[in-house]
């Protein structure tokens, strides 16, 4: 933390900002229709993206989460993420080349691949990972995951692989405290999901995930372990999602509807509303560079939907080209 | 020792043959080179004689057609022999390999009648999807060779399991039809003829039947009109000079042995022409075309069968590119006798590449346009009319010529205006410096 | 000219790709003793960072392999008995498979998935498959199945200079098999079926150790069938136009597979034979495939996988 610039801080603020008004986007854009698949809000979950990602160099590898279909990730790595918004609108000019209208790559900035089975995350990063080891550039692969994906095999070999082989790798769990409707508490047996570290004899850390400024610090901690060849490690971050599991699905927990009262309760913790209270209180936030800061962000959505909504769909001849590299 | 006799391969594009009569009957003694049967093929008639002295045994009806290779009747030399053929003739066709399908018929009633109690059950003679609306199994293959070689299924026995038709069935029809070609007797008789008054709504005065030569030629004609893009161009050949060249020729005639007609000079003729431009020389095969480097020249002959019978034949003189006028000459008088004694042979009327057709005489009034039609299988013909005396003008003066009404049929599927274009000029410059011919 | 089994061609193949290509590398459960031969004596040469013995996780061998495959390695994922693709199914079929159409051909995963295949050894239903047709209904994989010592070394190193992920399936049956094979280096395209011996009533149609029991059956039908068989020995891609040039001559077919028979790779050739040479054939397509029922082991195995006799039954049917 110490080693913070204010304009280090404004940053993260602004981040948080841009992804917030891009999920929104995304958002909007769903119930009109316009998203031609699904879309996972990551509402309440931007300070992780954010704050870990931050931390990374442009040549690291990044196995971005589900939450925000990659924005808050790659937002946070100083990436643009106009192209997510035209993938999800399948459009060609989209990251995926609005092929599936999900998938996330970009090779220059270290992103190969997004899975859709969740627990891949945990072996194709172990993967990244081994490379980034082979290659002997000091490259470390930053993976988020979900809370439920812990529950597949994949966390469990991957975990015991990359510990065997200190593969620099650092695993950030998002834990929301759901996997869809079911509560986490019901679902996985341990109460803290850092504590499956131990058993693979790597660091394991519980942060609060609505704090950018405490993820960036463990981050910062994990990625320096994974860069001096010290292994992986795992950081639980505990978050809140704000909306539901999926744009158009009921917000339930098991079958009922979740607690109003609880989702106010995480609201006053938003990430974008702790961070910005910090920022004023240091005096690094000014009421004017809060509203320039908003401005850019809108404007940036703006430009983005614009972007998305003009450009245009892949050619479908392409798609049996595809199917295996020349 | 039993012998069949079966629809034999008459030439190469024969396919099959219709029984005109039996000329024996069913229970005969016969003896053998004993002419038993007529049949029509396309433009010829043909004795099929008895292979063996013995009795004769008749499957095959008169007046129906029958694919090469259909077993159609049997010389039995034994009585006995005989017995057992007639007892179960069915079964005696399907071990032959072949069933004419109007046999079961025959069959199924002879097993109802008494003396054949003894005989197989109908239901057994149909056995194999072989009879009646039932499917037909055939394999794929099967079916596209029976397609290609003009093969009837319905007659084919299949070999293959449940009777399905295989590969191997459809080559035996064409190799016993084959083998039949060189055995089959190459003379020929003319048809019976039949007449006779008849009411339709309306009063008939004479009936002639619709088969044989005639229904060959409507079948082929009709076949070709309905399968090419006939166009036809009409043109005018000053035949002056190619008269005076002609009569040289007929002078010689004493010497030479033979006469030198139009026909022979436009067999020559059009042969150079057809050198020159090959595309002229061609045929739609499945889907190529085929440029033949042989040209074989047909020329129509009309022929008289009997009273009622009477039509064209068009016997082919081949490969006239390599020949000489004398050699055209002596060809087409030995086609003409041989087609005026109906003694051509399915390969003399068969394999022709273009065909020239002169009906110059056949009315004093002067046969001027036509719009004749390619020969199966052509892509060109070339129809003369009546040379008439007209005036033409030659160098500014009018003077008389002697014109040649030309039709010219071509099909345009295979080939556009420019060829025949080419044609008629080609032959034009040769009809009017008939020295020409000669380099 | 020299004389090499099955399995050292294997080895050979991959030592020789390994020393021409410093990306490649194998990773698996056991490969530095290989209990199945193919990776055997590497580990001496290459040493453990490209020898990796890994945990015994299907999921983290292939999910790593893809990952660094992604990353620009090739990697060799040994997967010892090719049944273990089930558990590592997420990661090659799902993920190895997609990822050059999921990501708009921006990133590709050029990998081989080593696996030894098919039974006859009796060991039953979980070490006894050959998992072809699942490979086959995942778009992405290509499947390579050697039937001699100079195909196995010939398609590996082709198998692991392609840009896809590559399952390659070598048959138990067929480790000691002995055969000349150049001394120079040569590699055999995917995709090129290779006539294992020519005929002309009927071809047969058989991969792996399959092509074995096609030639036995020919043999034993010699002076009454010729028989023709042709071994495609990349099942994707496929060499179609072999098949079809060979049954335009025989018009007859027998499909040998050792997949089981429903749903499988016989009935795939036999419907795109029957799509493209419908015309040529006089008899309906035969095959001869695994029982649709588990492999059983032991003594029972035999009545579940294809036998020589059931090949020559099968030609026989077709040879009416």
């Amino acid at each position: 933390m110490s080693n913070l610039t204010n304009t280090d801080k404004i940053e993260l603020y602004r981040k948080l900002v841009h992804t917030r008004k891009h999920d929104e986007l995304n958002v909007r854009m769903a119930s009109e229709g316009k998203l031609r698949t699904f879309y996972h809000s990551a509402q309440g979950h931007e300070a992780i993206g954010v704050g870990a990602c931050s931390v990374l160099h442009k040549d690291d590898y990044l196995y971005p989460h589900l939450r925000g279909h990659g924005i808050p990730y790659v937002v946070g790595k100083g990436m643009d993420p106009k192209p997510s918004v035209s993938e999800h609108l399948g459009k060609a000019t989209g990251w995926g080349g609005g092929i599936t209208g999900v998938h996330i790559v970009d090779k220059e900035n270290g992103i190969f691949a997004q899975g859709g089975t969740i627990g891949s995350a945990f072996v194709l990063s172990a993967g990244f990972a081994l490379a980034a080891k082979k290659n002997g550039t000091g490259q470390v692969c930053m993976c988020f995951v979900g809370d439920g994906s812990v529950q597949r095999g994949q966390a469990h070999e991957a975990m015991n692989l990359a510990s065997c082989w200190k593969l620099p790798v650092v695993w950030v769990v998002e834990n929301n405290l759901m996997a869809w409707f079911t509560p986490c508490c019901d679902s996985f047996a341990l109460k803290n999901i850092a504590d499956m570290a131990k058993s693979y004899n790597m660091p394991g850390k519980v942060i609060d995930g609505m704090d950018v400024f405490a993820v960036r610090e463990a981050a910062e901690e994990a990625v320096d372990l994974a860069r001096k060849g010290d292994g992986p490690s795992m950081l639980e971050c505990k978050t809140y999602r704000f909306r539901p599991h999926s744009e158009g699905r009921p917000d339930v927990c098991h079958y009922l509807p979740r607690s109003e009262e609880e989702i106010a309760e995480w609201k006053k913790r938003d990430p974008l509303v702790l961070c910005q209270k910090k920022l004023v209180k240091e005096k690094i936030l000014t009421k004017n560079l809060i509203d320039e800061i908003e401005l850019e962000a809108d404007e940036k959505a703006k430009e983005t939907e614009k972007f998305a909504l003009e450009s245009p769909y892949p050619d479908p001849s392409i798609l049996n080209t595809l199917v295996y590299a020349p | 020792m039993i012998n069949n006799l079966f629809i034999p391969k008459l030439g190469m594009t024969m396919e099959k043959g219709t029984i005109s009569e039996w000329v024996a009957e069913d229970g005969d003694q016969v003896q053998q080179d004993q002419v038993v049967l007529i049949l029509e093929t396309e433009k010829v008639a043909h004795e099929l004689v008895a292979p063996s002295a013995g009795i004769l045994a008749v499957f095959g009806k008169a007046g129906e057609e029958y694919l090469c290779g259909t077993v159609v009747g049997a010389v039995a030399e034994t009585k006995d022999e005989y017995d057992a053929i007639k007892k179960d003739p069915a079964k005696f066709l399907a071990e032959q390999g072949t069933v004419p399908i109007e046999m079961l018929d025959e069959a199924e009633s002879a097993a109802a009648s008494p003396e054949a109690e003894n005989a197989a059950p109908a239901s057994e003679l149909t056995a194999g999807d072989q009879g009646g609306s039932e499917r037909i199994r055939i394999s794929p293959l099967a079916r596209n060779l029976a397609k290609a070689h003009g093969v009837v299924i319905s007659t084919v026995k299949g070999s293959g399991p449940g009777g399905r038709i295989i590969k191997r069935d459809i080559e035996a029809v064409r190799q016993k039809a084959s083998d039949a070609t060189a055995k089959a007797p190459q003379t020929a008789v003319p048809p019976a003829a039949a007449s006779g008054e008849r009411g339709a709504g309306k009063r008939v005065l004479e009936t002639i039947p619709f088969s044989g030569m005639r229904k060959s030629i409507a079948d082929n004609l009709h076949h070709s009109l309905s399968s090419s893009a006939r166009v036809t161009v009409m043109f005018e050949l000053d035949v002056t000079d190619l008269m005076e060249f002609r009569s040289y020729y007929s002078n010689q005639a004493g010497t030479l042995g033979f006469k030198v007609t139009y026909t022979d000079l436009f067999v020559l003729m059009v042969s150079r022409c057809l050198k020159a431009i090959p595309i002229m020389n061609s045929s739609i095969v499945g889907n190529e075309i085929k440029i033949w480097k042989d040209i074989n020249i047909g020329f129509a002959v009309a022929v008289k069968r009997s009273e009622t019978e009477s039509g064209l034949v068009v016997p082919v003189i081949k490969n006239t590119e390599q020949m000489s006028l004398g050699d055209i000459a002596k060809a087409r008088i030995a086609l003409m006798e041989k087609a005026r004694s109906n003694t051509l042979a399915m390969d003399e009327i068969s394999g022709g590449t273009f065909t020239l057709t002169n009906t110059g005489a056949l009315s004093s009034a002067g046969w001027q346009i036509q719009t004749p039609i390619m020969s199966p299988g052509e892509a060109v013909v070339l129809g003369t009319g009546t040379i008439v005396d007209r005036p033409v003008v030659k160098n500014r003066e009018i003077v008389i010529g002697s014109i040649m009404p030309m039709s010219l049929s071509f099909d345009h599927r295979i080939m556009d205006g420019i060829p025949p274009g080419q044609f008629m000029d080609k032959l034009t410059q040769m009809a009017t410096e008939p020295q020409m011919i000669l380099i | 000219m020299k004389e090499i089994n099955y399995w050292q061609a294997i080895a050979e193949a991959l030592a020789e790709e390994m020393e021409r290509d410093e990306t490649v590398f194998i990773i698996g459960e056991n490969v530095q003793e290989a209990p199945f031969m193919a990776t055997r004596e590497l580990i001496q040469r290459f040493g453990p960072e490209r020898v990796m013995d890994a945990p015994l996780s299907e999921l983290a061998i292939a999910g790593a392999t893809v990952g660094a495959a992604c990353a620009g390695y090739r990697p060799v994922c040994d997967l010892n008995f090719a049944d273990f693709i089930y558990c590592a199914a997420d990661e090659i079929l799902l993920k190895a498979a997609q990822q050059n159409f999921a990501h708009a051909g921006k990133v590709n995963a050029p990998c081989v998935f080593l696996g030894v295949a098919g039974g006859g050894f009796g060991t039953g239903p979980e070490h006894s498959h050959v998992p072809s047709a699942m490979v086959l209904n995942n778009p992405g994989l290509k499947l390579v199945l050697p039937s001699t010592p100079y195909d196995a070394k010939g398609l590996m190193k082709t198998a692991i200079r392609d840009n896809n992920p590559v399952c390659y399936f070598f048959h138990k049956k067929l480790m000691g098999l002995k055969q000349e094979i150049p001394e120079d280096e040569y590699l055999i395209p995917l995709g090129q079926a290779d006539i294992k011996r020519e005929g002309t009533d009927v071809t047969v149609v058989a991969t792996l150790y399959m092509v074995h029991h096609a030639l036995e059956a020919a043999k034993q039908l010699e002076g009454k069938i010729s028989v023709e068989v042709i071994d495609p020995r990349s099942l994707e891609p496929l060499d179609m136009d072999t098949i079809i040039e060979s049954i335009k001559k025989t018009n007859r077919v027998v499909v040998v597979d050792e997949d089981t028979q429903r749903c499988g790779v016989a009935a795939e050739i036999g419907q795109q034979i029957m799509e493209l040479a419908f015309d040529y054939l006089d008899a309906p397509v035969a095959r001869v495939c695994s029982a649709n029922m588990p492999v059983a082991g032991a003594e029972m195995e035999k009545y579940c996988i294809p036998q020589v006799e059931q090949v020559v039954a099968a030609i026989q049917s077709v040879c009416y």
